[in-house]
Order: structure tokens, then sequence, then C-alpha cells
């Protein structure tokens, strides 16, 4: 297994794959940065509220972590959509079965090794974020924010990466592209249904969204990560701890305490009004693990 | 019968279909000696490249079972002792060569020192050039890809190595080199399944063949004793009327299976009438005037009563050789391969005396 997977890295790394991954993960998070700090200037220079740094900042690195999961997620499938099928289809794979290893190693092998570089990706996109977003806000409640978003961009990459494989031993690598993309196109408008109905009340939009995030998880996990996000912040404002924002930033636009609601409910559908289950992550974490296992059973009846 | 312990593959039985039911192979029975070259014969859609895949692990048998080296297929064990060149396969293109053997010695198990060595010697058994070691396998040219895909093959000196049209690729330097490569892996006690359309490779490399069609193995044996099996025999008689052969096929008896009777100038250029020909058989060499008789006996050896039988027939008989069939026309014949339709035509069209004197008789 650690055999294929130093194969996949060398891939990688000879194909540029993580060259062209990291310019845009520096790209996408400078592009933050810059944003971030002309809005708060802009801000400051009008405004000079406290509460309206912690919403700028709050907004943007929910929103910067939505285009940074949906990168992340993107990538993976671009990544691996050809991982098997496309190498069976090439000639590639057929001197390595042949070889005396199982057929699950090489799946699991390939898991491993992309698995590892999206997880580095995601997480260091995610940290990034984070740090600029947190920086802007004062010393105090990084650690928290870190741990935050820690397991969900974690666990995105390895969840559609493990469909993603299991579409690649199932299908040819076109077919697969359009079933991983169907299925991620489902979840994200899934999500973003569920945290509308969750805005505005309506439990029907609410539910069929919830539900989709099931389907697969990768939307859900950013929307737990977000709902942690917004309300770890809006906790800290409120006991004063938000650094350079100070307590003022406890209050809210009309002057009262502020709540984690308050602020999910001023950031539209990005505050994640709709909460995840309390056991999202572990459904999140056995669903790569389930399909992980697919995977590696299918690849032991494929033809080739 | 060959012993169980001589054998290093064996198929009872072996079939497989595949998912919209055509059948890839059916009912395969094959045994293939240690230290033997095997050739896999076949038109196009026989089954070869099936047969091959299952023995490598690439395709499950639906029915029946298969050993190598007593082992039942699949086992990891006897893989370590396999090398497979797939018919049909494309190199990593972003790895160098070196690292591609590094590889796939890495998934044979190989480490260190063990593994450097093995590398070396699979790299230089091929022939490539050692400034190509550390290129991309992307700027290698074909030939150069299949060379190092026979490397790859080679890789951890496999006592059964599995080789689906090895010289595809090749220009005809390449094409002697695996010839050579072939012998020296035969003087090494190495097995080797050999699966080509190139009859000609075939004949030249292999002690024992097998022709495929449909799936079925329709013929197998050792190549010398199938292209020169005593008991095709080629007779040149001055005349040949039914009352002789009526007469020669009683004398012969059981003996005789069939024979074909050629009217005069309708010689093939057989090796039994070249050989007869340089023997000062002008008659063979020009193929005119005397009638031919191609005789198929039921038995080896009895070359010397169809002579008799003839003698006593009455029959002038001015020549008799053995035929010794080219694995091409085996190779034919097992397949019975249709007429091009332009050939067919031609025949139609032609004299009638290039038939019209033909015809089988003689079956007791």
């Amino acid at each position: 297994m650690w055999v294929m997977a130093r194969f996949v890295w060398r891939e990688a790394w000879r194909r540029r794959l993580v060259p062209a991954a990291l310019i845009l993960a520096v790209v996408y998070v400078s592009l933050f940065r810059l944003g971030l700090d002309h809005l708060l200037q802009r801000t400051a220079e009008g405004l000079g509220r406290p509460f309206v740094r912690l919403y700028l900042v709050a907004f943007m690195l929910v929103f910067a972590l939505y285009g940074a999961s949906l990168m992340v997620s993107v990538v993976t499938i671009l990544a691996s959509v050809g991982a098997i099928s496309g190498e069976i289809d090439s000639g590639i794979l057929q001197p390595i079965v042949a070889r005396p290893v199982r057929r699950w190693e090489i799946v699991g092998g390939k898991y491993l090794g992309y698995g590892a570089l999206l997880v580095l990706l995601s997480l260091t996109m995610a940290w990034s974020l984070v740090v600029i977003g947190m920086d802007r806000l004062g010393p105090g409640f990084w650690g928290q924010v870190l741990w935050d978003v820690t397991p969900s961009f974690a666990l995105t990459p390895l969840v559609v990466l493990a469909v993603t494989l299991l579409g690649s031993v199932l299908l040819p690598t076109l077919g697969n592209g359009i079933a991983v993309f169907g299925l991620f196109s489902v979840a994200f408008i899934g999500g973003a249904m569920g945290q509308i109905g969750a805005m505005v009340q309506n439990r029907w939009v609410y539910q069929i969204g919830r539900l989709s995030t099931f389907v697969l998880p990768s939307d859900g996990l950013y929307w737990a990560a977000a709902r942690r996000v917004v309300e770890t912040l809006s906790e800290a404002a409120a006991s004063g701890g938000a650094g350079g924002v100070g307590p003022g930033a406890a209050l809210g636009p009309q002057g009262r305490p502020m709540s984690g609601y308050d602020l999910s409910q001023m950031m539209g559908p990005f505050g994640a009004s709709a909460p995840q289950p309390p056991w999202f992550l572990a459904y999140a974490a056995a669903f790569a693990g389930v399909v992980l296992l697919l995977a590696m059973l299918a690849m032991e009846r494929r033809r080739l | 019968m060959i012993e169980a312990s001589e054998w290093a593959v064996r198929t009872e039985n072996l079939s497989y279909r595949y998912p919209n039911g055509r059948l890839g192979c059916q009912g395969l029975n094959l045994t293939i000696g240690r230290g033997r070259v095997f050739g896999l014969l076949g038109p196009n859609g026989a089954g070869k490249s099936t047969l091959v895949k299952m023995l490598t692990g690439l395709l499950r048998p639906t029915a029946g079972r298969a050993w190598i080296f007593g082992r039942p297929l699949g086992d990891r064990q006897v893989r370590r002792r396999m090398g497979f060149l797939p018919e049909l396969f494309r190199q990593p293109d972003w790895l160098t060569g070196l690292e591609l053997l590094r590889f796939h010695g890495a998934l044979l198990g190989l480490s260190g020192r063990d593994l450097a060595q093995h590398v070396e010697e699979a790299w230089n058994r091929v022939g490539l050039p050692e400034e190509a070691s550390r290129r991309r396998i992307g700027t290698y040219s074909k030939g150069m890809q299949q060379r190092l895909g026979l490397a790859v093959a080679l890789l951890g000196d496999p006592d059964l190595l599995f080789l689906d049209e090895p010289t595809s690729a090749l220009d005809p330097v390449g094409r002697r080199d695996v010839r050579v490569l072939l012998g020296q892996l035969r003087e090494a006690g190495k097995t080797v399944f050999l699966n080509s359309h190139l009859i000609s490779e075939v004949e030249r490399t292999c002690d024992e063949i097998a022709i495929i069609r449909g799936g079925r193995v329709v013929l197998s044996g050792p190549v010398a004793a199938l292209e020169g099996d005593g008991r095709h025999v080629l007779a040149l008689v001055r005349e040949f009327p039914p009352r002789v052969q009526a007469r020669a096929a009683e004398l012969l008896g059981p003996l005789l299976d069939h024979w074909t009777v050629e009217a005069p100038g309708s010689g093939t250029g057989s090796s039994a009438e070249a050989g007869l020909a340089y023997w000062g058989n002008e008659d063979a060499r020009m193929g005119g005037g005397l009638i031919r008789v191609h005789a198929v006996l039921r038995e080896p050896g009895a070359t010397p009563a169809l002579a008799r039988a003839l003698v006593a027939a009455g029959a002038a008989l001015h020549g008799l050789a053995e035929e010794r069939r080219s694995l091409e026309e085996i190779f034919m014949q097992a397949v019975n391969a249709p007429v091009f339709p332009e050939a067919e035509a031609q025949h139609a069209g032609g004299s009638p005396a290039g038939h019209g004197g033909s015809g089988e008789g003689g079956r007791p």
C-alpha cells in the first residue's frame, strides 16, 4: 500500500498537480487577505463600530471557507476521477495487478496517496484563512477557530475522494466525472437549500436540504464547520475575548448583547442557521470508510 | 502425460463468459511443461488475450480451474515467480525507466541491494541504452517502451513469463533480440507463454503451440510433430483412375484416412514437392504431367505401406515424400479461415482444369 501511495505522490508532483494546487491556494488566500483588509479599512473609516468589524471578519471568513471547501472538492474530483479507470484504459494498471499485490491494496494505496495530499491542501487553505481572519480580530481565540474548521476540512477531501475512487472502479472516467459532479451538485444545492430553508423558516425546504447532505456529506461538513466558527466568534466577542475588537463587540447593532444566533442571522445563508446533528462528523467519517471499503470490494471483482 | 511436478501451467475446462453473454473462452484444457516455450495462436477474437488475462489474474474465470506451478490462480507466492507483458499497455510517462523498474521491484517485495541488482539485470537484458535509464518514459520511442515493458516482465528473474505480442512495436532488430532472449530463457529453464499473431515468430521460437478458435483449443502439440507428423504424404503418379484408387485404398485398409487427388499442373509448391524437385524430380518442380495424391494416413510411419499399395494397385509411381506443412498451413487449416472474396472470385473465374481434376477419394 505504501508503494502505491508513493507512486501517487510522485505522479502528483511530476504531473504538477502539487505545484498547481499550491499556487491556486496561495492566490486564493492572498485574494482573501487583500479583500478583507480593504473592506476593514474602508469600514473602519466609515462606521468605526466594533461589531461591524466582527461581522465583516466572520462573514468574509465563512464565505472564503465556503470557496475553499468547493475548491478542495473540485480538485479532489479532478485529481482522482481517472485514478483507476484511466489507468485501466491506458494499460498502466494491468502489469501492476499481475504483481503479488492484493487489488484492495491498490485502491488503499491510491486513497492514502491522494488523501494525504488533499488533506494537506485542504487544511493549509482553511488554516491560512482562519489565521488571516483571526489576526484581524486580534489574539485570543485562534486556537478554537482552528479546531472548529480542522475536522470538517480534513474529512471533506476524504469523503469526496472515497466516492470518486468508487466511481473510478465502477465506471469509465467520463461517466465517473459526470456521476461524481452530479452527486456533488446535489449536495451543494441541497446544502444551500437547507440553510435558506432554516433562515426563512421553511421546514420543507430545510428538510430536503438536510437530507441531501447525507447523500454526499461534503457540503454538510462545510456547514458544520461554518456553524462552529460563527458560534465561537459570537461567544468570544460576547465574553470580551475578541482581542482588537474588544468588549464592545459584544453589543449587536441594536446595542443589546450579541449571541451566536444574532450573528448567524446577520450573515444570511452564510450564517449556517441550520445546525448539523452532533454526530454528523462521525457520520461523514463512517461514510468515507464504508465507501472506500466498497471501492476495495468492487476492485476485487473488476474486469481488467 | 506430464507429471504434476513437471508442468508450469495447467487448465481444466477453463471458461470465461463476459457479462454480455459472449464466451471468451470455453472449456480450455491445456498443460504447459516447465521450461517450454509455448505459443498461443488464434485469429482475432479467438480468446487468446482472455486466456492470458485469466492466467495472470486480470480476469476471474467464470468456470473451470487452473493452476500455475501447482498452485491455484491468484496465489501471491506464484505471482512472485511470474512476469507479464500485456498486449496493450502504456508505461506511466511521468516516471523514468529506472524508477518504473524500482517501483515494480518494490511491488515484488525487493529492496536495497537486491532491488538494485535485479533492476540492473533486467535493464541490461533488454538492450536499452544506459543514458535512457534516467530519462522520463514519455521521451522514449515506441520500441524503447516495448523493451522497457519486457524489462518489467523480466524483473525478479521470473520462472514463468507471459508475453502478449512482445514484438508488436519492435523493428526487425528488436524482433531478433526478442528471439535471442527467448532462446536464453529456454536455456535457463524458464517457461514462456507467448501470445502472438506472428506465426513465423511462433514457428521459430516455440516448442509447443495451441491454436484456439471461438474460445476453444482446436489443435495443440509440439511444433515439430505438427509440422512433420509423418501422416501427410505426397505421391506423384502418371495415372490414377478410379479403379486403381479403389484397389489402393483397399490394400491400405485402415491405414488410410483419406486422400486428395490433384490434376497435373496444379502443384502448390509444398515442401514435399520442393523436396522431390531437389532430388531431381523435374516433374515435381515443373508441376507438369503427373497427378498429385496427397494422402493422409492414420498413423505415422505408414509411408512404405502406401508405396507398396500404390504400386500393387497398378499406379505408375514417380515419386513419394512425406509432406512437411508450415505452421501457417496448419494454422489456416485449424481455424478454417474463410477465403477472401476476391480470391474466391479468382477461383470461380479460373480454369476448370485447376479444379476439374481435383477430388477426394479413397476414404475407406
